[in-house]
């Protein structure tokens, strides 16, 4: 079993036991199982799945860096939702706010806020389509 | 001795402020359940990558090959004070208990970034303030700290300042806030013998995990300072205006009692005259 935690700036998201964690990085996908070699690498935004006996729980992951060692995998990640929170449509009209506000863009850091929105809604959409497909 | 007028208007005039302060407390205790609970939540991820960080500093350290963040340089002897607080009073001792911090800073050294409106004027007789932003009223944004962060960058990767320190409130409970000094940079490395020595597998390396693992240590520990202070600002808000609503109360039962005391002794004084003047009536 391993230790898997998710944290982001807003709050502890995920604090449990898991059998397979299949983390996005800068250099591809890559799943984390039990007896792991001691790692740390930069994670890339995408789908974070996590197993547990047969049961997989997805969550969208906005950069961070993940730590594994011994048996316990830690995430910190700047931004992350899980699956069961994501409602599609949500994520499409944030999507098109998002893309209006670049588009009247007045500075340089409402530019990159609306940038960051627009990033974790292609994300949530991604994630939505992913879990749809699923059922 | 006072007439029962002006009583009146006394009491009047302490029943408003109590109904203000009352208001005050009540928004303040609002916003102090959601900055609260993000000061908090932020608190784990904070100190997770600050342990990530320090595991991978080169435990070989040389000068050369570590990070510009973790060289402390002593070349001018300067440190730039970063002073957090809020842009309003009303809030108790939370102001003063930072401006004496402020105060304690030998300033021929020193140079200051404020932030909130309280601060900047102090900032400013020092005459060595470098910016000054506003705090804002509500939840600070991540978006507030980069600009801060950007000036950081100038005046140590400059060489300007040699020590980056952080001076603001931290949030122990809602009936304490004490004054808080961060080291920010240099960002001190841990001696070997509190980290374990693994074979810790980096990828893609640590010459390239490092710059941005700092940069993002950097920026979080700034906008975990802004919570802070601002669920700081909230919780002593709060207090001091409940502590004021029970003084305007007390001050409205004070002049309530003289009030009827006055009132009772014209009474008294009326009937005094009106039998008096009636027993002269009488005994002509």
């Amino acid at each position: 079993m391993l230790h898997v935690q998710v944290v982001t700036p807003e709050k502890t998201l995920v604090d449990t036991e898991a059998d397979e964690i299949i983390v996005p990085t800068s250099t591809g996908e890559l799943a984390i199982l039990p007896q792991h070699v001691a790692l740390v690498t930069e994670v890339a935004p995408g789908v974070l799945t996590i197993k547990t006996k047969g049961k997989e729980e997805t969550m969208a992951i906005d950069g961070g860096f993940v730590q594994v060692t011994d048996s316990l995998v830690r995430i910190l990640a700047d931004y992350a939702v899980t699956g069961s929170d994501i409602s599609a449509t949500k994520a499409q009209e944030a999507k098109d706010r998002a893309e209006k506000a670049m588009k009247e863009k007045k500075n340089d850091v409402e530019f990159a806020e609306a940038q960051a929105e627009f990033r974790k809604a292609i994300l949530e959409l991604k994630l939505a389509g992913r879990i749809k497909r699923h059922n | 001795m006072a007439t029962t007028l002006d009583l009146r208007r006394r009491i009047r005039s302490a029943q408003n402020i109590s109904k203000t302060t009352r208001a005050m407390q009540m928004i303040a205790a609002s916003k102090l359940r959601r900055a609260q609970e993000a000061a908090v939540a932020s608190r784990p991820y904070v100190t997770e990558l600050m342990a990530l960080s320090k595991s991978l500093a080169p435990k070989d350290a040389k000068a050369d090959t570590l990070h510009p963040y973790m060289v402390s340089k002593k070349a001018t002897g300067k440190t730039l004070y970063v002073f957090i607080g809020p842009d309003k009073g009303l809030c108790g001792g939370l102001i003063t208990n930072l401006i004496r911090e402020l105060l304690k800073v030998r300033h021929e050294n020193a140079s200051f970034v404020t932030v909130g409106k309280k601060l900047e004027n102090v900032g400013a007789s020092t005459k060595n303030l470098i910016a000054s932003f506003p705090f804002g009223t509500t939840l600070p944004k991540f978006g507030q700290v980069l600009p801060i962060v950007d000036i950081i960058n100038e005046q140590f990767l400059g060489g300007k300042v040699d020590t980056v320190k952080i001076i603001s409130t931290k949030f122990q409970s809602v009936f304490s806030q004490t004054p808080q000094l961060i080291d920010l940079l240099p960002v001190k490395l841990e001696t070997s013998e509190d980290i374990k020595e693994l074979d810790v597998l980096f990828e893609p390396s640590k010459e390239a995990l490092l710059p941005a693992l700092l940069k993002r240590y950097l920026e979080m520990t700034v906008y975990q300072s802004f919570l802070e202070s601002y669920a700081s600002y909230n919780a002593a808000q709060m207090i001091a205006m409940q502590n004021a609503t029970n003084n305007a109360k007390d001050i409205v039962n004070e002049l309530q009692l003289l009030y009827n005391k006055a009132r009772q002794e014209k009474i008294t004084k009326e009937i005094l005259d009106i039998s008096s003047a009636s027993v002269a009536l009488g005994s002509l």
